[in-house]
């Protein structure tokens, strides 16, 4: 009878080490919310299904949305183009380069991003389209809304490093890692942003 | 529908600028005030190019190869990929029309307001002038009037191309 | 010192910032597409132009957003002499146009009686320049402004002796000129003028300067055509030349032709071509005809 309940402990245990949600909250020295932050922790890609949906970087009204887009290593991404007029999408990114030509009201063209980073993503006839997508070796990683917050589900709830990248993130590869110790659910990350030209 | 009636007339009934109309079969447009200086040159004075290039019927073929040839030019048929095509052919007609001196009148947006966004380049204007010259000569329009219409069209330059 | 550090710092201050600022820009660089004969032929000195006349035209297919080039040979049979020319053009941006040119002159049977030997051959080196200034040919249709360009070009004959034995002061040298060129459409009609501050003689074959005229002088050049269709055009050139040599009269320079542009990439030119009285031979007339080929 005891050892049968020590078990049973220890697999609620056990099971209850991978379930934990936790809450992110990403602001400036100043305290103002940094939304379009990617935050991430370490995880196992194959652990974890990838989303049923494809992940969209649309074109419409002559911007990209979303602004930051986070996709896993070696998603597909499509590039529908909401708009009227030609856009043509490209990015230098280091292992991540591409070019496309998409025509007005094309839904279909599709571009496979297999480098972990931070990939820009402008457009060679509207100057003014910007955008990022943030490939990441961890299915754990959402974006911050626009109270600077991100929730990430189904994490462990021991110590790890989390991660706060952002493109505009002043700092060695645009990003900040901070400490979440074992149990805490709650974590406030202070990163300090230069305001684009 | 009496009150829509009314609403409809109103801007005749106070004076105001006359606003674009939907027409069947072409996408709505956001409102814009029509005038023909939306046309964005000068009409010939007098009908004789507009009779060289045989009437509304002439100018109606000549827009007709146009949007073929342009269809069929892969250098730039990517920018009317998306358009509406039957509103395209509708206003080019009246724009031809109206400049070359025809009893037209054009209802289209201005030079600027059609052509922003696109990113077109001198390349691309020069390609869309080939393949009106093509048009043109196609349906037989006389050398020297071809030159008429292309000389109005030819400053539109700065208007046209963005990038 | 102080604007090489700057440069400097500027530099480091741009790796230091966030790579991600921004998605760089596709370059920009393009070929072609200019309209038909836009480019103007290549002139016997090989500037875009008119054949015998320097225009405000730059040579090859690109438009402000590209570069283009092109390759021409031209041949003029006169009653005792023949001009060959080959050379090879570059335009940058519709903006900026650099040629190099190398002329023969071939004294066939006057030659030897000019007692230089049966066929003897001068031979001329043309580096050329041209900077468009403003307006435009093409879409300045409801402007009276004409597209005005500044050229240079700097000349370098091959047989010093000679050319200073026929009282030339000098086997080398360089021409100024400025063009303004209108193509009015309403009219079908290509006009071009250019005024040229030269001391040339025979376009430079003969040396530059003179025992008549040992300075530069303002001469006058002009085009007028007339296009007859999409890839022709006819018309004349008339050339203002100094005559600065003692030892023979030198005469203007007039030709009429036609100019056709074969598809994008090639145009042929004939021309019947006078040049007058050339080192005492008068009556220099015959056919001009050239080859342009270009991107």
């Amino acid at each position: 009878m005891r050892i049968q309940l020590a078990l049973l402990t220890a697999i609620a245990l056990s099971t209850a080490a991978f379930s934990a949600d936790v809450e992110v909250i990403v602001h400036t020295p100043d305290g103002a919310p940094v939304a379009n932050a990617v935050v991430s922790v370490p995880g196992d890609l194959s652990a974890v299904p990838a989303p049923a949906e494809m992940p969209s970087m649309e074109q419409r009204d002559q911007q990209f949305n979303p602004f930051v887009l986070v996709v896993r290593e070696g998603a597909e991404v499509v590039f529908p183009n909401r708009d009227r007029v030609r856009h043509h999408v490209y990015s230098f990114a280091r292992g991540n380069r591409f070019e496309l030509e998409l025509y007005g009201r094309e839904e279909e063209r599709t571009v496979r991003f297999e480098v972990a980073g931070g990939v820009p993503i402008g457009c060679n006839i509207h100057d003014d389209m910007l955008a990022f997508i943030r490939v990441v070796d961890t299915p754990h990683a959402v974006v911050t809304d626009a109270t600077g917050t991100a929730r990430l589900t189904g994490i462990s709830d021991g110590a790890q490093t989390v991660t706060v990248w952002h493109p505009y993130a002043r700092g060695r590869n645009n990003l900040v890692t901070a400490e979440m110790a074992d149990g805490q659910d709650r974590l406030e990350v202070v990163i300090d942003i230069t305001a684009p030209d | 529908m009496t009150r829509l009636f009314f609403l409809a007339l109103a801007p005749l009934l106070l004076g105001g600028p006359a606003l674009a109309q939907d027409h069947p079969g072409e996408l709505p447009v956001d409102p814009y005030e029509v005038s023909n200086a939306n046309a964005g040159a000068d009409p010939l004075a007098g009908a004789a190019v507009y009779d060289a290039f045989g009437g509304h019927d002439g100018i109606e073929r000549v827009v007709a190869r146009l949007i073929v040839n342009i269809q069929a030019d892969t250098r730039i048929e990517g920018i009317f990929r998306a358009s509406d095509w039957v509103r395209l052919r509708r206003t080019l007609v009246e724009q031809f029309c109206y400049l070359l001196g025809g009893p037209c009148d054009y209802t289209g947006r201005d030079m600027t307001s059609v052509h922003t966004d696109h990113g077109i380049t001198t390349a691309e204007f020069n390609a869309l002038v080939e393949n009106l010259q093509l048009a043109m000569e196609a349906e037989g329009i006389p050398f020297r009037s071809q030159n008429r219409l292309l000389a109005l069209l030819a400053p539109m330059h700065g208007e046209v191309v963005t990038r | 010192m102080l604007s090489r550090f700057l440069c400097a710092a500027g530099f480091v201050l741009s790796i230091a910032l966030p790579a991600a600022a921004n998605a760089q820009s596709l370059p920009s660089f393009e070929t072609g597409g200019k309209l038909l004969l836009t480019r103007g032929i290549s002139n016997v000195e090989g500037a875009g132009g008119g054949g015998i006349v320097p225009w405000a035209l730059i040579t090859g297919n690109e438009t402000d957003r590209g570069i283009g080039g092109t390759a021409y040979t031209s041949a003029v049979f006169l009653s005792d002499f023949t001009v060959n020319t080959y050379g090879v053009a570059v335009g940058f941006y519709d903006r900026f146009e650099l040629s190099y040119t190398r002329q023969r002159f071939d004294t066939r049977d006057a030659g030897a009686a000019l007692g230089l030997g049966q066929d003897f051959t001068f031979e001329q080196d043309v580096f050329g320049a041209k900077l468009r200034l403003f307006g435009d040919a093409v879409y300045g249709q409801d402007s009276w402004l004409p597209q005005v360009a500044i050229g240079i070009q700097y000349k370098d004959a091959n047989r010093d002796a000679i050319v200073r034995a026929v009282g030339a002061r000098d086997d080398s040298d360089i021409d100024v000129y400025v063009s303004a060129t209108r193509i009015d459409l309403a009219n079908s009609l290509v006009l071009n003028a250019t005024l040229r501050y030269t001391r040339a003689n025979q376009n430079g074959l003969l040396g530059f300067g003179g025992n008549l005229e040992a300075d530069r002088t303002l001469q006058a050049e002009f085009s007028a055509g007339i296009l007859l269709t999409r890839r022709l055009l006819v018309g004349a050139e008339y050339r203002f030349h100094p005559d600065n040599l003692a030892f023979a009269r030198e005469d203007d320079w007039f030709d009429i032709f036609a100019a056709f542009a074969i598809n994008e990439h090639v145009s042929i030119a004939a021309a019947y071509a006078d040049l007058g009285s050339i080192a005492t031979f008068d009556d220099q007339r015959g056919l001009y005809l050239s080859i342009q080929a270009g991107f």
